[in-house]
């Protein structure tokens, strides 16, 4: 008897996301202790910062950044965000009073989100320290002792606007301008939470730090702030981690990251987003890297229903280096918008870029990038690689590179290619008694495996799941 | 009648990262200026010059004539063709595609017209040459149509010229028909003066198992934003476009060449080199499109810049649009300068650096080069590329 081969597939898929919602999708129950309803205008955005005891110029920076989102259009180009309901929002919501540091302190209800998640487990096991924000505020955070005695700070944002106001004062903001973009300007009105990290010269974090973003509230907006200073010769390599489970109203999750790396310095920030399908994930990301700095971006994207996200390096400083990997798997109704920024503007600066994205169900990736060299960007060098796979015929990709070159005495290579899982290799494993389903898997895997070889080892395991559950049934 | 407020309300057509709205490209006094003299056409060499408002030569072979060809001035294959050259302009090119495009639809007074009927094949290259006179500083508003019958094969070489040095603007328009199993090769050498602002627009329609070969050198001085498009309609359609361009003192040239997968295994390839001197800007974008349901196609660009300037700005973008997954598309780019061991081969030779250079750069661009159709255009494209390379910094 032959087994019909939709049933099969519909089946798996079934018992997919069945597993997935266990995995991810599931709804905590629990009620934030403050919240500023729906909505936003000039009041609510007082109030957060009344809320959050800030000091006067932060309250200003962010009331002059809502002038500016209330004056900038939206993006005008890239993908549809007109369904984007900004008056049904929830602006900031607080879900405790408290901020802990021990792990037994946390309340058992944001406890077990974070536990199924795998959190505290990742934190005991190989972390120099870690954090956990849920809605808009951090709830967790923990450095390790041994390397809180060098002098490194990890905190939340909100706490540094306290404790480090002259490193905030000179940074935040200083990358990313409210006029950058929208939701640039939307951020530094709104912001809540994210990541603050200084490592003082020459120090050397040599185990990640990671922090874990999770979205639960039906038409919550997350928008953290995450500010990074690598101080001169220092050393860090930063992990986050963020999800959602599934509502019918749409959330947003609309970030800004910071990365000021310094002379000799050296930071890797590494993303793992896995948004349900019902988030606009629409971030800015920028760094800058001073004399012999090197920048590393290592970011993976699944899920979410939009992804806007170009992550910028800034190559300032004569030997900076800069690098993006990353890949972005696109299942039905998920449109990733993404790519990275290149910006050479001093000397023997150098960058490359690798884009591995994988389209299937109808889903689509599209890589959207930069490489500008500057005036004064003699003997730099840029590299740019874009690889697509579309594994059937209802996926869809675009290739969308800019490069910008305003000196004579630079190099670049950029190549390109979008094409269906290889009919040779798939025919080669096949003809090795390899079943189509398990040689398509394999192919992918390898296709991925630049990216993969590069995460630590407990988050390529994770993504290699990841990977399994998106293209279960989607392919042979 | 000017549909005025119609036209003003399209938008201008997409050059990204080309600033060119302050050129004022949709203000245009079409010229009236006629003349007597022959330009650059002589010695029974088949084909047309329009020159201004004047068809001031025009000569077909035997064979052409006996076969069926029509070479006309557009105004004149309008009166004498009427209700074909109507039916046929606007018919690859859209009447209303972009603000530029449809002013040129209202208002072009001049052009060429040809027709070649189905099943001719002739050897001998087709000469198209317009030459914008320059003297009244009035613009110069012109429209080609080539319509290729099935099974046709020819050879046409447009050349584009100014006479004069007014500061003047030119809009042209240029539409290719390939009908059915045609072999089309299209090369053109536009060389605009210093002082003309151009808009230039070239489209080719490729039906079933039809192949356009388009060489295209730009060689204008002035400030150019030229299109060339391959819309692969039909099964199997083929296009190959080759695209050089040398810019130089502050001029701005942005190209965009297009092709658009629609019929099933259709093939596009884009090749694009350009050369940047001075002050000058030279953007290339390449846009390979593969609709869905274009099964089998293969997008494929290629675009590489030298940088002969420190002053200058070179862009290259080639973007891939993909809809359908059975397909192959790739693009590659590349900027640099000129290649040191090439350099250092060739004067290990005894040659010297400034001629090392020079042939670096002829082989840089070698590709349209070799593939111009006559003598005549091959000398023509390595005295243009020489001409502008006097203008390099030392």
């Amino acid at each position: 008897m032959e087994i019909d081969r939709q049933e099969a597939i519909d089946k798996t898929r079934a018992a997919i996301a069945v597993d997935k919602a266990k995995a991810l999708g599931f709804q905590d129950d629990y009620k934030a202790v403050f919240s500023t309803g729906k909505g936003l205008d000039e009041g609510i955005i007082r109030q957060i910062s009344a809320k959050k005891n800030e000091p006067e110029w932060m309250l200003d920076y962010r009331l002059q950044a809502y002038q500016t989102y209330l004056d900038m259009p939206m993006h005008s180009w890239g993908p549809d965000l007109s369904d984007i309901r900004f008056e049904d929002i929830y602006y900031y919501n607080k879900p405790t009073n408290d901020k802990y540091r021990d792990w037994n302190d946390v309340p058992i209800e944001l406890k077990e989100t974070f536990e199924r998640l795998g959190v505290p487990e990742a934190e005991r096991k190989w972390l120099a320290g870690s954090s956990a924000q849920y809605e808009s505020e951090v709830v967790y955070h923990r450095m390790k002792d041994e390397f809180a005695k060098t002098g490194i700070v990890f905190t939340d944002t909100d706490t540094a606007v306290q404790e480090y106001p002259e490193l905030m004062k000179e940074y935040f903001g200083s990358l990313v301008k409210p006029t950058n973009n929208k939701l640039a300007a939307l951020n530094a009105a709104v912001w809540s939470g994210g990541t603050f990290i200084y490592v003082p010269k020459g120090v050397h974090v040599n185990t990640p730090i990671q922090s874990y973003f999770r979205i639960n509230t039906e038409n919550e907006g997350q928008f953290e702030r995450t500010l990074i200073i690598v101080d001169e010769g220092a050393h860090v390599d930063y992990v986050e981690g963020c999800s959602a489970p599934m509502y019918s109203g749409d959330a947003l999750h609309a970030a800004v990251v910071e990365v000021i790396v310094k002379k000799d310095g050296y930071c890797r920030y590494t993303t793992i987003q896995n948004w349900s399908n019902n988030v606009y994930s629409l971030e800015t990301k920028r760094a800058s890297a001073h004399e012999n700095a090197t920048m590393e971006w290592v970011d993976g994207n699944f899920g979410s229903k939009t992804t806007m996200k170009y992550p910028s390096v800034y190559l300032n400083g004569e030997g900076a280096k800069g690098t993006m990997l990353s890949i972005a798997v696109a299942g039905e109704g998920v449109n990733l918008d993404s790519g990275a920024q290149m910006i050479h503007n001093a000397k023997n600066t150098s960058s490359s870029i690798i884009s591995k994205s994988i389209a299937h169900d109808g889903g689509k990736t599209d890589y959207r990038g930069t490489v500008k060299f500057g005036r004064e960007s003699d003997g730099s060098f840029a590299h740019v690689e874009c690889d697509t796979i579309l594994v059937d015929d209802q996926s869809s990709a675009d290739t969308i590179p800019y490069n910008t070159i305003l000196n004579g005495n630079v190099s670049m290579e950029h190549e390109a290619k979008v094409s269906r899982v290889s009919e040779e290799q798939l025919y080669y494993l096949m003809t090795r008694g390899i079943s189509a389903e398990k040689a398509t898997e394999m192919i992918i895997m390898g296709f991925i495996e630049p990216f993969t070889k590069e995460l630590p080892m407990e988050y390529a395991v994770e993504l290699n799941r990841l990977m399994k559950f998106e293209m279960i049934g989607s392919v042979g | 009648m000017v549909d005025n407020i119609a036209i003003a309300s399209l938008p201008l057509p997409e050059f990204a990262k080309v600033r060119y709205s302050g050129w004022q490209l949709d203000e245009l006094t079409p010229a009236t200026e006629n003349t007597k003299t022959t330009y650059f056409l002589k010695n029974t060499i088949s084909g047309i010059e329009v020159s201004g408002q004047s068809t001031t030569y025009q000569h077909l072979s035997e064979n052409m004539i006996a076969q069926g060809v029509i070479v006309m001035g557009m105004k004149q294959a309008q009166m004498v063709y009427g209700p074909l050259v109507n039916k046929l302009i606007g018919s690859v090119i859209s009447k209303r595609a972009d603000r530029l495009s449809a002013q040129n639809y209202e208002q072009f007074n001049t052009g060429i017209f040809v027709y070649i009927p189905d099943q001719v094949k002739f050897d001998d290259v087709l000469h198209l040459t317009l030459n914008h006179l320059a003297m009244s500083g009035q613009d110069f508003v012109a429209r080609i149509f080539v319509c290729v019958g099935a099974h046709a094969k020819v050879t046409i070489l447009q050349e584009m010229h100014t006479i004069g040095s007014e500061k003047t603007k030119a809009s042209v328009v240029i539409e290719v028909l390939a009908k059915v199993g045609a072999q089309v090769t299209y090369a053109n050498i536009d060389s605009l003066g210093e002082q003309t602002t151009a808009f230039i627009n070239r489209e080719v329609l490729v039906k079933d198992h039809a192949t356009v070969d388009w060489q295209n050198a730009e060689f204008n001085d002035g400030n150019v934003v030229m299109r060339v498009a391959s819309q692969l309609n039909g099964e199997g359609a083929t296009s190959h476009a080759n695209v050089i361009g040398l810019t130089i003192k502050k001029q701005t040239q942005g190209l965009v060449t297009t092709v658009l997968n629609k019929g099933r295994h259709t093939v596009g390839h884009i090749f694009q080199r350009g050369v940047i001197l001075n002050r000058s800007t030279l953007v290339f974008n390449g846009i390979g499109q593969i609709i869905k349901g274009a099964k089998g196609s293969d997008a494929q660009q290629e675009s590489r810049v030298l940088m002969l300037s420190r002053r200058a700005r070179g862009d290259a973008n080639p973007l891939l649009l993909i809809d359908e997954n059975d397909v192959t598309a790739g693009h590659a780019a590349s900027v640099g300068r000129v290649d040191d061991e090439q350099m250092y081969y060739l004067m290990s030779r005894g040659i010297s650096e400034r001629v090392a250079r020079k042939l670096v750069i002829r082989g840089f661009m070698g590709e349209v080069l070799m593939k111009m159709p006559t003598r005549a255009a091959q000398q023509k494209v390595m005295s243009e590329i020489e001409r502008k390379l006097q203008y390099e910094d030392d």
